[in-house]
């Protein structure tokens, strides 16, 4: 078994424009307080989801989050060239066996009337995208007693496809799941804890919201000039600034999650640093158009415990004389970089280093890189060869 | 050794964001003014890589003082699960129904403890050295990474300050993470499952006519029984409160500044802060 260097932490500085990434229910930007300042905050949840969509792209891996996985398998068997009845019976049957409480579809002409085999699990599952093709294949494995079976039509049926089998599929695991982890409450055994811990992000410094007031001229009236005023008012929140961002992986968790299999854990590390660089909540995007990278991206591999540097901006940091915050909050984060390891010393860190628009030297923050692909590449090369010799 | 110096553990729980649940029910997640004992023994559990359902005997036998540096203040955050489906394509409610309206956007809302600054000492009864021994290490080297209540919270900066054979002595005169009071004296409050008249207090840090924290204040319910999934227990316990008046010096305020009195302190007092291994 692997016994990997333990902790890549990652630290993000980027400057967001005019714009409103995560909004609470009265659409005003999210808020936080600290050092008695407040703060614009994305929260944790937002931006891991924008970071897991990344994810799934680059991976070329989908995980499946659904309450349909029936009909998904119906599709399938339609495809393969069974026929339509058939097909919707097999994916009745599959979902029926999924050891989840369900219901029947409802009609859509009538709400009163349940579709026979239009199966829908009380509970998501959440599951790789060629779980289905595995419950399809099970389900060919019992096409003639299928053939055979009666109908699904009430929650209390029963499947005549082996329960143990359909779990053990729904229990499967690809690498966005062994990575951002799983609750499933209702199978024994399929929740994955997640190794990757995501904060939430908040500006360096103090940010006032804005109340952006706007009108929606009317065309019609504004062609025919023949009366005055707008047709729609309202006005809408946003605010700009610096955020500090920061995630933390755990390899040995990891490495747990997929078993032994060095490749895999570097192609899912890789692609996660990379995801959570350049990923941005979408929130508002045709609005602002805020799609920016990173200033500063700061990556350690530590063998002793995670290190957030969030208390760098408990002080909130002030505009530089020329205005500005990203250079002010560079400056910051090596600052506190630098007092964090005279305190607990440097033993536990295995490598660091940092990439930026900055050209300056930044001591603190480790060994400068041209680019953010060189900086996940070299700590990789440390955090995993150190994997090897700690093997050897 | 006298009920005074006991020998434990000081933590420093700081971070943009912290979360320390009582009564969480479904789509509510509140938290504490505080760190609940529940919270903090799952943090030492979760440190030493005890998973949910082990065995949490010895750890529900620490002591827990908490110094409120920054009793910090309330964040209700709202989370939306499930947007823009149909109701019918949404998640089951707690009840087993359906959510009425055209989109069932399932509403959750997360109070967290933001701005807050706690530093806690862990003592042991009887003292318990080997014990304290393995959570220090523990807390140096997690088995899985640490956070404030919930995971979106992680700790910033040492979170473990050392290991003090008078740990109650420490818990009062370390720097405190917050601005030198601006008015006079601010109080700094103590919370304990312990009687508090014994803190060791320095001279004129009691106000007054002020509570010496010899009789509870009222009772938590946050004494873990077992962290099992679906088993989850808690029983209640007395809470302990006391306020004294610091010295405006004690204050080293914020971030970076903070950090290196607490180093100087720490080197002073103690030569092997967490990561040193000496």
């Amino acid at each position: 078994m692997l016994t990997p260097a333990r902790f890549i932490d990652i630290h993000v500085l980027q400057s967001v424009p005019f714009a409103n990434l995560n909004r609470d229910d009265t659409n005003s930007v999210k808020t936080v307080q600290y050092g008695n300042t407040l703060r614009t905050r994305v929260s944790s949840q937002s931006w891991k989801r924008a970071i897991r969509s990344v994810f799934e792209d680059r991976i070329g891996q989908a995980a499946l989050r659904t309450r349909r996985i029936g009909e998904r398998v119906t599709r399938e068997l339609e495809q393969r060239g069974w026929p339509a009845e058939l097909a919707q019976r097999a994916g009745g049957h599959t979902a029926a066996a999924s050891g989840i409480k369900f219901e029947l579809a409802k009609s859509s002409g009538d709400a009163k009337q349940t579709v026979p085999n239009k199966v829908l699990t009380n509970a998501m599952v959440y599951v790789p995208e060629a779980a289905v093709a595995e419950l399809a294949d099970l389900a060919e494995q019992h096409r003639e007693e299928l053939q055979q079976a009666k109908d699904i039509k009430k929650p209390a049926d029963k499947s005549i496809l082996p329960v143990s089998t359909v779990e053990a599929v729904l229990r499967s695991r690809n690498g966005v799941i062994n990575l951002f982890g799983r609750m499933l409450a209702e199978i024994n055994d399929a929740g994955v804890d997640g190794a990757v811990q995501v904060a939430h992000a908040l500006t360096t410094h103090e940010t006032d919201v804005e109340l952006d007031y706007f009108s929606a001229v009317d065309d019609v009236t504004a062609v025919w000039n023949d009366a005055t005023g707008s047709g729609h008012m309202g006005h809408a929140e946003f605010s700009a600034g610096t955020f500090y961002r920061y995630a933390t992986l755990d390899l040995r968790n990891l490495v747990a999650n997929i078993g032994d299999d060095p490749q895999a854990a570097r192609e899912l590390t890789t692609v996660f640093l990379a995801s959570f660089i350049t990923s941005l909540p979408q929130a508002k995007k045709n609005s602002t158009a805020p799609h920016t990278i990173p200033d500063l991206v700061h990556l350690s591999v530590r063998t002793d415990r995670p290190l957030s540097y969030a208390a760098a901006f408990e002080k909130p940091v002030q505009a530089s004389p020329q205005g500005g915050f990203a250079d002010v909050s560079r400056t910051q984060l090596a600052a506190y970089a630098q007092a964090a390891n005279t305190l607990l010393g440097t033993t536990g860190i295995l490598t660091s280093g940092w990439a930026s628009l900055e050209t300056k030297d930044l001591t603190g923050l480790g060994e400068r890189r041209d680019s953010f692909d060189d900086l996940i590449t070299t700590a990789l090369d440390t955090a995993l060869t150190h994997t090897a010799e700690a093997n050897a | 050794m006298s009920d005074t110096t006991k020998a434990g553990l000081l933590l420093r729980l700081s971070g943009p964001l912290q979360s320390w649940g009582e009564r969480s029910h479904f789509n509510e997640r509140d938290t504490a003014r505080f760190p609940t004992r529940s919270g903090v023994i799952g943090l030492l559990a979760a440190a030493l890589g005890r998973r949910r359902g082990e065995n949490i005997d010895d750890l529900a036998r620490l002591s827990l003082t908490v110094r409120a540096d920054r009793p910090g203040v309330l964040l209700r955050d709202l989370h939306t699960v499930g947007g823009g489906l149909p109701p019918k394509a949404t998640v089951t409610t707690a009840e087993g129904k359906k959510r009425s309206g055209d989109t069932t956007t399932l509403l959750t809302h997360r109070t967290y403890l933001a701005d807050a600054v706690f530093t806690i000492a862990l003592t042991a009864i009887p003292d318990n050295t080997g014990l304290l021994t393995r959570t220090a290490t523990a807390l140096s080297s997690p088995q899985w990474p640490p956070y404030l209540g919930r995971r979106s919270c992680p700790p910033e900066g040492p979170l473990l300050l050392g290991r003090f054979d008078d740990a109650l002595h420490h818990l009062v005169h370390l720097p405190i993470a917050a601005p030198p009071p601006q008015h006079g004296p601010h109080g700094i409050e103590f919370l304990s499952d312990h009687p508090l008249d014994h803190l060791p207090t320095p001279e004129d840090t009691c106000p007054p006519d002020a509570e010496t924290g010899s009789h509870p204040s009222g009772e938590v319910n946050d004494q873990p029984l077992n962290f099992h999934p679906r088993q989850r227990a808690y029983r209640a316990r007395p809470l302990y409160r006391r306020t004294l008046h610091l010295p405006a010096d004690q204050f080293t305020g914020l971030g970076t500044d903070h950090l290196t009195s607490l180093a100087t302190y720490l080197h002073e007092h103690l030569n092997h802060p967490e990561g040193s291994h000496r």
